[in-house]
């Protein structure tokens, strides 16, 4: 992950540096990120933050990182690829409610009253969850104060444009080139 | 001038501290007893200091200088937050409660930002009701030059100011500590924990100042002698609220409603003298408290003279 700051004071641009890597460390995102720009003018005053992600590996069938197995009363789901395993269970839990999905071992769930067909239509999407994670990360960076933003996302990158003043056209136009400069590595 | 120790040593034989503490014209200002074991805060002497010293060598014990011992002091941040809060702010306060001082921790209601950033009426009569109050700022030199300076600007107490950027001054504050900043995680490392030492000297130093200035013309009585007379009051003594009477440079916080209290605080005997006479006792802005500002001896004295 390369993280630049562009900005008048060389503590501050440090500082930034460091506080985006570890929040990002904590959330456990950072593999998922290739750059990170970030454009800070304390006399504006502006930030800008634009992140270019990395491919999260696209949406996946359930039926394709499990083996799924109908059983009297209910689906028997093993899992095989465990990097999907928490957030099958959580999908599970949100599609049919935590009284119906048993967590029997680590990689082995029990669905029950469901059929192998209502299980294996399921997608999970990593995406999706990246970029809340993501906007997350980044509301904890952000100044405080900085309270009127302007968003600019497409699917491998995104620019948040911040401050505590109206947003001027050149800081818009600012934000929106450097979301095209992430884009277009 | 008094200096505050932490004895820390056994209860045999401690009868013999208090009466040599007495014995020098010192006060005990808090003692914790733990089964055989005990902690004993105490005010003495500045020159006495060796004599305590022998009497904690010959009992064994362990002798602390704990320097803001008998402090009350205000830790603020921007905002509550989690920008502001809980790192490093939660440090420092811990910090400084290590060197002896009771500490509290505030956020203002809308410092955020710059232009923004602001403090009420409410808020700075809040904070002078403290010993000192240490600001802790975050990462832009503009910002904190420009416009985080209007927060400290009209408080009475000694300001200590953190921030990140390196700073030659500031306007409106005693003493300045650069290097901090924002903070995601606690700040346990080696060079870390040299600024909170830092902070915590610079505090010792505006504290100490205050110290002198009170020395130069001393309260008519140590806040300490107020203390044992407060804890009559059943009210005080039975209130569950911790650190029910919390010592002052020149006076004290009880943590008992003034409304209810206040005549009764003011009643009571001084060297024959009513509290309410020697001392300003008043509500505390924090609900539930009362707080006492001990006069100075020739305060005292020149409202005697327009008496007679």
């Amino acid at each position: 992950m390369e993280i630049i700051v562009e900005g008048p004071e060389s503590f501050a641009n440090e500082s930034y540096s460091l506080l985006l890597e570890r929040t990002l460390v904590d959330m456990g995102i950072t593999t998922s990120i290739d750059k990170v720009k970030m454009i800070i003018r304390p006399a504006e005053p502006l930030f800008i933050i634009s992140i270019r992600m990395r491919k999260a590996g696209g949406s996946r069938m359930v039926s394709e990182i499990s083996t799924i197995e109908e059983r009297e009363g209910g689906t028997f789901i093993s899992i095989i690829d465990e990097n999907y395993a928490p957030r099958l269970l959580s999908l599970l839990w949100r599609t049919f409610g935590r009284e119906r999905i048993e967590q029997i071992t680590r990689l082995e769930i029990f669905a029950k009253g469901m059929t192998a067909g209502d299980i294996e239509s399921l997608r999970l999407d990593p995406e999706e969850e990246l970029k809340k994670k993501l906007l997350d990360a980044v509301w904890r960076l952000l100044p405080e104060g900085f309270k009127v933003r302007q968003e600019e996302a497409s699917e491998i990158a995104m620019t948040i444009t911040a401050t505590e003043r109206t947003l001027t056209p050149e800081q818009i136009a600012l934000g929106a080139s450097t979301q095209k400069e992430m884009e277009a590595l | 001038m008094y200096k505050v120790l932490l004895f820390d040593g056994g209860v045999y034989r401690i009868n013999e501290l208090y009466e040599l503490i007495e014995d020098i014209g010192g006060f005990v200002i808090q003692k914790t007893t733990i089964q055989v074991m005990i902690t004993v805060t105490m005010a003495i002497p500045e020159e006495d200091q060796p004599i305590i010293e022998a009497k904690s060598r010959e009992l064994g014990a362990k002798l602390v200088d704990v320097p803001l011992a008998g402090t009350e002091i205000v830790v603020v941040g921007p905002t509550l937050g989690r920008h502001h809060m809980p790192h490093p702010i939660c440090d420092i306060a811990e910090q400084l409660r290590r060197y002896g001082a009771i500490t509290v921790v505030m956020g203002l209601a809308r410092g955020k930002g710059r232009a923004t950033a602001q403090i009420t009426a409410d808020e700075r009569a809040i904070i002078d009701e403290y010993d000192a109050a240490v600001f802790v700022l975050g990462n832009f030199k503009d910002c904190i030059i420009n416009d985080k300076v209007r927060l400290f600007q009209d408080i009475s107490v000694p300001v200590t100011v953190v921030c990140g950027p390196d700073i030659p001054g500031l306007p409106n504050c005693e003493a300045l500590v650069s290097g901090v900043g924002r903070k995601v995680e606690r700040m346990r490392r080696a060079e870390e924990i040299e600024k909170l030492e830092e902070v915590s000297t610079a505090v010792d130093m505006t504290i100490g100042k205050r110290r002198k200035e009170i020395d130069e013309d001393p309260l008519f009585v140590h806040p300490s002698e107020i203390k044992e007379r407060l804890e009559q009051i059943q009210a005080v003594s039975e209130s569950l609220r911790p650190a029910p009477i919390v010592l002052h440079l020149d006076g004290l916080r009880v943590k008992v409603p003034f409304e209810e209290y206040g005549n009764q605080i003011a009643e009571l005997e001084v060297y024959g003298r009513k509290l309410g006479d020697i001392a300003r006792i008043t509500g505390s802005r924090m609900k539930g408290s009362t707080l006492i500002r001990i006069m100075t001896e020739c305060e005292v004295k020149a409202r005697d003279s327009i008496k007679h």
